[in-house]
């Protein structure tokens, strides 16, 4: 018996082993035409609703379903998408009006009104994703049937952009998704090139789109499916990479340095967000001496920025000493030199506003992003040296962090893994009064005026208004700037197309082909 | 035999609510709350205090152990506070994938073990010596860096296997096996060298009782006497040893569910702790607790199968 055992399992191993042979995961995919596009995150979205989703490479969870009214093409330039013209009407800003192209329907086949797309922009307003709050205040009316007028209470220079990919509002709902709007957690509703296959779907893995055929340019999808799969480990995602099981993925330093020479994997990146310290407590309350402009000045001249940047980013990081990522309208070069790596010129100034004898600011950070760490510990070992001690404390989760931020005991902080978007945005959460990065309230009046100025510029003007803003930020030092941080993508060396659009966020889907 | 596994499973009872209440205390000292891991940081402080009203986070800690052990005793573990799904859905989807992980490197390891624990027994000293060594290597190495390992050489540079993904049986009953191979192998590492020992030990002690010196007298052959009657009576031993690494394998499966990108309990439980997804880990916890359980109700069983006295006590 015994006998028999043993070579049956032999045997059943054997053709195991032997099947093994012609039926790996993806093959690999170089040469042949691809027709599935299949992409590697490494957290999963915390909902499909778009009113709950994450900006950034997040956008790559909804984008495949969910359409937007303004889209950009692959140069950032704003073109059509579910809508085909926009403007504001007049001037001042507070009045844009956006038009739904002809015909356009949603995914199961009805027909987009305005009053849908007021239905839907209305929901988005309310709900808890970080571009949320700029929508707050708006009205949304349906002028006619296919055109909504949106007012402002306050000027706003961004509208167009607040409808574009990136920012997530104009990334259109369905009335039947808003019908039950628990529903959009798993399942999407929208008017995108794809469509979420809930049966091949599994929740937290992987999201399978298939093609919409209702999508008004069919051209534009390239894929018979599109497969967003969840991989929280960066090695695993690399080793899918290279063996063919994914075709694109977000990559790091490490991950990105470990595929140079390798023909079958590009690697793209740029400069998308700006990584340093907010110096929260301006108005002194925790530290008084951060009230003080030359304390702030002095912690500016305290740093090489491009030991740290070279240091925590590699060669995918860029000293940086304002609060605008390059690319970004707000990216100033005037102040573009300012605070060059000057101990001494720091250590004079700390004297001469009364801290010769150095001070201490507690700061608290996220340990959960690895560059976050890096920074903060090279920022608080170049301030030891000019007698400036940060007291940090690590957050081990988001939420952790945010608990820290809002208790505000600490008077500066890193957010991880920096901060983005045009010169509006950056200054209105991080110095605006109400803003959320400023959890102490601090109001710079110049800087206040310039974003008046900003808020009821015309477009072609929108770039020297925000530069003017930023120029305010690093003159008053009201933050520690330190390197700009790319987001970096690997892929696939046969995918075309994919790249970053300046200062923004990488191009879409619908842009990529084999 | 039946009352041993009737009093096993009403002992089991209170063992679980013990587990669930120790998971839960566990999962407050997290710092952060499910609310802020939920609306991220730009929420009004009115849709905080909604989700925390709705979560219950705000009551005392007793009491909201007691709302959701009163729930689950009715069989409702509760819903993921982020995607909705049930729990019971969610461990149902993803319990076989673990379950395939851990039963199959439990087979991996018991055969090799087992194997190697006999043949140290049997023959000469040199041999003894080489297969303590590779045991105890097997046991050295983390298994997440031999699983690393394994898919470098045999998924990335030969192209023979997977680097990563399930394929569900009943989708493609080969594309399971292969995708299983490398993880399977990767977590077994680490069991062998116990079993190995114990089988090796438990041999060594059997062969030379009196009654393997009458049956080689009768002219039994030496392999039936080592493979039938030696190695059955060690049985006790061995399935011990056995049942004790299949639940060492299954923390184990977390890490190598990791590397692997198999969509099991071990990356949901990773994933759902940070997250403070706090039905999702409570319910995960119970059923790694009834893996447990179960493995020690079956070692009971094989027991009983294995020694006729045991059975009738």
């Amino acid at each position: 018996m015994n006998r028999r055992v043993t070579t049956a399992l032999v045997t059943a191993l054997a053709l195991t082993l032997a099947a093994c042979g012609g039926d790996t995961g993806g093959g690999s995919g170089s040469g042949a035409t691809q027709d599935t596009l299949t992409i590697a995150m490494s957290s999963p979205p915390a909902s499909l609703d778009p009113a709950k989703s994450a900006t950034g490479l997040f956008v790559l969870y909804s984008e495949p379903s969910y359409a937007s009214l303004i889209e950009r093409d692959g140069e950032g330039k704003l073109v059509p998408g579910l809508a085909d013209r926009w403007g504001y009407v007049g001037t001042g800003n507070t009045t844009f009006e956006v038009t739904l192209r002809d015909n356009v329907k949603w995914a199961d086949g009805t027909p987009i009104t305005a009053k849908d797309a007021v239905a839907s922009l209305q929901y988005f307003a309310k709900g808890s994703g970080p571009t949320a709050p700029y929508l707050k205040g708006f009205t949304f009316t349906a002028k006619d049937e296919r055109t909504v007028t949106i007012t402002s209470p306050q000027p706003n220079p961004v509208m167009p952009d607040l409808l574009a990919p990136e920012n997530l509002a104009g990334q259109l709902i369905s009335p039947a998704g808003l019908k039950d709007p628990a529903k959009l957690a798993s399942t999407t509703f929208g008017a995108g090139p794809y469509v979420l296959d809930a049966a091949q779907t599994v929740s937290g893995d992987h999201y399978v789109f298939t093609p919409n055929k209702n999508y008004y340019d069919q051209s534009a999808i390239h894929f018979k499916s599109v497969t967003v799969k969840v991989i929280p480990n960066q090695n695993s995602a690399l080793q899918a990479l290279r063996s063919g099981q994914i075709d694109l993925m977000a990559g790091n330093p490490d991950t990105a340095g470990s595929v140079q020479g390798d023909a079958e994997v590009k690697v793209t990146y740029s400069p998308t967000i700006w990584a340093g310290l907010f110096l929260l407590d301006r108005a002194g309350t925790v530290v008084p001496a951060l009230k003080d402009e030359r304390v702030r000045q002095a912690l500016n001249y305290a740093i090489d920025r491009k030991a740290i940047t070279t240091a925590v980013y590699g060669q995918y990081g860029k000293p940086l000493n304002q609060p605008a990522v390059p690319g970004s309208d707000g990216y100033s070069d005037a102040v573009a030199s300012m605070y060059t790596y000057d101990p001494a010129k720091a250590k004079q100034l700390l004297a001469d506003a009364g801290y010769a004898s150095g001070l201490a600011i507690p700061v608290n950070y996220g340990s959960f992003d690895p560059d976050t760490a890096k920074l903060v510990q090279a920022v608080q070992g170049q301030l030891a040296q000019v007698g400036v001690t940060l007291k940090l404390t690590a957050a081990s989760n988001f939420g952790g962090w945010v608990n820290d931020l809002i208790s505000r005991k600490f008077a500066a902080t890193v957010l991880s893994p920096g901060s983005g978007g045009d010169a509006y945005f950056v200054a209105q959460s991080s110095f605006m009064p109400g803003g959320i990065m400023n959890v102490f309230g601090v109001e710079d009046k110049d800087l206040s005026a310039a974003f008046q100025a900003l808020t009821v510029a015309p477009q072609d003007q929108r770039d020297a208004a925000a530069q003017k803003i930023t120029d305010v930020a690093v003159e008053h030092a009201l933050a520690l700037p330190v390197a700009a941080g790319s987001t970096i993508v690997l892929y696939d060396a046969g995918l075309d197309g994919v790249h970053f659009i300046p200062g923004a966020a990488l191009t879409s889907v619908s842009t990529w082909t084999f | 035999m039946l009352r041993i596994v009737v009093r096993r499973l009403l002992l089991s009872i209170p063992l679980l609510v013990v587990v669930s209440g120790i998971t839960f205390v566990l999962e407050s000292f997290v710092p952060g709350d499910p609310a802020t891991a939920l609306l991220g940081l730009n929420a009004s402080p009115e849709q905080y205090a909604a989700v925390r009203a709705a979560l219950h986070l705000d009551e005392p800690i007793l009491q909201q152990y007691w709302l959701y052990l009163r729930d689950a005793l009715g069989g409702d573990f509760g819903r993921s506070i982020f995607t909705s799904e049930s729990v019971t859905g969610m461990v149902a989807g993803r319990l076989p994938v673990t379950l395939s992980l851990v039963v199959g490197a439990t087979v991996l390891a018991a055969v090799a073990g087992a194997l190697l624990g006999v043949v140290s027994a049997t023959r000469g000293r040199a041999l003894r010596r080489l297969v303590d060594v590779t045991s105890l290597a097997g046991n050295a190495l983390p298994n997440f860096w031999v699983a690393l390992v394994l898919s470098a050489v045999f998924a990335v540079a030969l192209g023979w296997l997977p680097a990563t993904g399930y394929v569900p049986f009943g989708e493609s009953p080969r594309g399971w096996a292969t995708s299983l191979v490398l993880p399977v192998v990767a977590l077994s590492v680490g069991g062998v060298a116990l079993i190995a020992k114990v089988t090796r030990d438990a041999m060594l002690t059997t062969l030379e009782l009196d009654y393997i010196r009458t049956l080689r007298a009768c002219n039994v052959s030496t392999r039936s006497i080592v493979w039938r009657h030696a190695l059955r009576n060690s049985g006790l031993a061995v399935a011990t040893a056995i049942g004790l690494t299949m639940i060492g394998f299954v923390p184990g499966a977390i890490l190598v569910e990791n590397v692997f990108v198999l969509p099991g309990l071990g990356n949901a439980v990773v994933a759902a702790t940070n997250q403070h997804d706090l039905p999702v880990v409570q319910g995960i916890g119970l059923t790694f607790a009834v893996i447990v359980i179960a493995v020690n109700l079956l070692v009971d069983v094989a027991y009983g199968l294995l020694n006729p006295k045991v059975r009738d006590a």
